[in-house]
């Protein structure tokens, strides 16, 4: 089944939900998963990295070009690690598949693929990736059945979270703005001393060459 | 209506041509609303990357004709923040170029079904590796296939109205999170740069005094052997 196209559409529409909350699902599973794809040569790594706040639900879906097996074989794999370098996934020698995780800490969080194939065949594979994050990664349908919402229940619900979202994130950055502002102060007083840092090395060498100098010559007696 | 520097979303969504179908026999007015609900959703992505010196980055898509595509990009990190960034067509035709960009945004509407092609190039270095970060949001193609609904009630509209500023705001605020990063950078390396370079420029000082004293004392001394 093509990963790219309408699957939470699909699956959902089987459920006997269907009627009643139609208008709003189709709303919130609409979703036609963009996905990105790239070409990965023989040998080579590639990374993709996202900045992402911390407890935040990061769900990615990756789609590898199939290689009919006798030509050059070439395995891919795949690795998510976090700001810390603690390796969250890992597969070898994917071919489709998910991942999905919740960050702990705030951070880049990369997810590497490593093509294992000859460098000198110089041949490349188009790997598809889709790396969703926060609300859009949250599959709702879940809670909607749990919770039997109506449509603007669950539209509302979505907004909370959402908000909520919002809201830490501006926390976070604050924080860092507090943290660059510190940091720019602290430029901005260290250019000062070592201007006058500067200045007392410059008359202290002129005083030593100017001594020096008279006494060697006091000392040699042409003076 | 603020105006938002990061790619607007466009929410649109895809039918499959059963479901429009079902959509059609049905005289329900609360499905036809339901289209029209439908017609908002983001299909965005977004990736962050490395290009390395001398060499072209491209990504690919498949977008059908009538989309309409909007994307932008920012280099974060790496010498003058400056990359080329060339976006063609499965004609092998150019819809956007720049050269040299710190950060650009383009909207088109797809001209034809295939696979669209984004580079991003970093020629213009030969030793720093940029980091790109670049957001793609896809549409809906045929916009004058969903029905206009009359039944959308205030409250419904009310809501969606929130949901698209809500969404909005979320991508300003990754757009600020990665301008912060690298004004972060920046300030970082002016701060190092103030401490080195005031101690080579103390330590020049030191170096030039002496080689002037030893220097002096030199011709000195071999003038007196004169």
């Amino acid at each position: 089944e093509r990963m790219c196209g309408n699957k939470a559409m699909a699956r959902f529409l089987s459920s006997s939900m269907l009627s009643r909350s139609l208008p709003l699902l189709l709303f919130l599973f609409c979703e036609r998963a963009d996905c990105i794809s790239f070409d990965l040569a023989s040998g080579k790594v590639k990374c993709f990295s996202e900045d992402m706040a911390d407890n935040t639900l990061v769900v990615g879906d990756y789609e590898l070009e199939n290689i009919p097996d006798g030509q050059n074989r070439m395995p891919v794999d795949i690795q998510v690690t976090d700001p810390m370098e603690k390796v969250l996934y890992n597969k070898a020698d994917a071919s489709d598949g998910k991942f999905a995780f919740t960050t702990s800490i705030q951070g880049d969080y990369i997810v590497c693929f490593h093509n294992k194939g000859i460098p000198e065949f110089n041949t490349q594979r188009r790997i598809k990736l889709d790396m969703k994050h926060g609300i859009d990664a949250q599959d709702y349908s879940k809670v909607i059945k749990a919770e039997h919402l109506s449509d603007v229940q669950a539209q509302l619900r979505l907004l909370e979270d959402r908000t909520e979202q919002i809201r830490h994130e501006m926390a976070a950055q604050k924080q860092r703005e507090m943290e660059m502002r510190d940091l720019t102060e602290n430029t901005c007083s260290r250019v000062v001393w070592f201007a006058v840092f500067t200045m007392v090395v410059l008359a202290g060498t002129g005083w030593v060459e100017t001594t020096w100098l008279f006494n060697y010559f006091k000392v040699n007696k042409y003076i | 209506s603020f105006e938002s520097p990061a790619p607007r979303s466009h929410l649109h969504c895809t039918l499959p041509k059963y479901l429009l179908h079902s959509l059609k026999k049905s005289t329900t007015s609360m499905l036809y609303r339901s289209v029209c609900i439908a017609l908002l959703l983001a299909s965005a992505s977004a990736l962050t990357f490395n290009v390395d010196p001398s060499k072209e980055e491209c990504l690919y898509d498949e977008i059908q004709s009538g989309t309409k595509v909007s994307g932008s990009f920012q280099v974060s990190t790496g010498g003058f923040l400056d990359i080329d960034c060339k976006v063609s067509g499965p004609d092998e035709r150019s819809i956007y170029a720049v050269k040299k960009e710190t950060e650009g945004r383009f909207t088109f509407i797809a001209h034809e079904s295939g696979v669209y092609k984004f580079c991003f190039s970093n020629v213009m270095s030969t030793v720093t590796p940029k980091t790109v970060s670049f957001s793609l949001v896809v549409g809906e193609p045929n916009k004058s296939q969903v029905a206009k609904s009359e039944h959308v009630t205030p409250l419904e509209k009310s809501v969606l109205a929130l949901s698209e500023g809500l969404a909005q705001i979320q991508a300003e605020q990754e757009y600020m999170r990665m301008r912060e990063r690298a004004h972060r950078n920046t300030s970082e390396s002016t701060n190092t740069r103030v401490l080195v370079w005031s101690l080579l420029e103390a330590g020049a000082l030191v170096a030039m005094c002496a080689v002037q004293i030893f220097y002096l004392r030199r011709f000195f001394e071999t003038k007196s052997r004169v």
